[in-house]
């Protein structure tokens, strides 16, 4: 990652937060950035939105609110059907909030979080 | 692997591949954008499924006055989907590897899978877009009256968790 990723204004995390997975339990997969995944779509979403950095898409998408991952999941559903509970601490990672999205964060593990076993069902969404 | 859609096959997109007009849903990476052709017609896209080798986006051209009540949430997304103004929809497969290697055809809404298109009343509003529709001064920018300015507060808007 970039020197300056997490950015400084990144916070240690110390609530729960919510992610989609694809499976229950989920897998490696179901954590795996865009930029690792896809890294020209996600360099032509850098280019386009100046709050979007090269940090943003290196890192992952979650929710402070249960609900605004249910929103996300009836919006684009093949994202997967499944709400997974991460109960974060301050040894996990750094999070920031994502622009104009009150519930939205980007998440970065810490190097030996293991996500998969930090996971637990919160819901499954059916569409 | 992605089920195939048949279609008219589209030698070139409405618009430059990749260069969104706005992002109007980000959940890793763009899952709702808006593109714009030459001659100012808007399209939106959204991120329809994945398998290992590339992405599918589901487009539909939208005039003016459709685009607002989408962004507005007067509009279910499902329904523009599956009630095209134009009457099709442009699918578009995007390698992963090789993005500029892209697929699109001409498609009946019908022939994209219904579980793969937004849950039935599920709005764009309700996915984190109607703060950026309503706040977000680039939009305003783009697509001038289409959507009402509001000032907008980073702090206000976005809290830090506890």
């Amino acid at each position: 990652m970039p020197a300056d990723c997490p950015p400084r204004e990144a916070t240690a995390p110390r609530q729960t937060f919510y992610r989609i997975a694809k499976t229950n339990p989920p897998s490696a997969g179901d954590f795996v950035p865009i930029y690792d995944k896809n890294r020209r779509h996600a360099e032509r979403s850098i280019a386009r939105r100046a709050e979007i950095t090269p940090c943003t898409v290196m890192g992952l998408s979650v929710f402070s609110d249960i609900g605004r991952a249910e929103s996300q999941i009836l919006q684009t559903p093949m994202l997967g059907k499944y709400i997974m509970a991460l109960n974060l601490d301050e040894m996990d990672g750094h999070i920031v909030g994502f622009p104009n999205d009150r519930y939205h964060y980007i998440f970065w593990p810490n190097d030996g979080f293991n996500p998969i076993a930090a996971s637990s069902l919160a819901m499954t969404v059916e569409t | 692997m992605l089920p195939h859609i048949a279609g008219e096959p589209l030698d070139t997109l409405p618009w430059e591949h990749g260069d969104f007009l706005e992002i109007l849903s980000h959940y890793d990476g763009p899952r709702v954008v808006l593109q714009k052709d030459a001659f100012g017609k808007m399209y939106i896209g959204w991120w329809n499924d994945e398998d290992d080798e590339r992405e599918r986006w589901v487009y539909v051209g939208v005039s003016p006055s459709r685009l607002r009540m989408i962004l507005d949430g007067g509009i279910a997304s499902r329904e523009a989907i599956m009630n095209p103004e134009d009457g099709c929809v442009i699918v578009l497969d995007v390698d992963f590897g090789d993005e500029e290697s892209v697929r699109a055809v001409f498609a009946s809404p019908a022939s994209v899978p219904p579980s793969s298109l937004p849950a039935a009343g599920a709005r764009l509003g309700t996915a984190g877009v109607g703060d950026f529709a309503e706040d977000h001064a680039a939009t305003r920018t783009h697509i001038g009256s289409a959507v009402k300015a509001r000032p907008y507060s980073v702090e206000e808007a976005h809290p830090q968790p506890p």
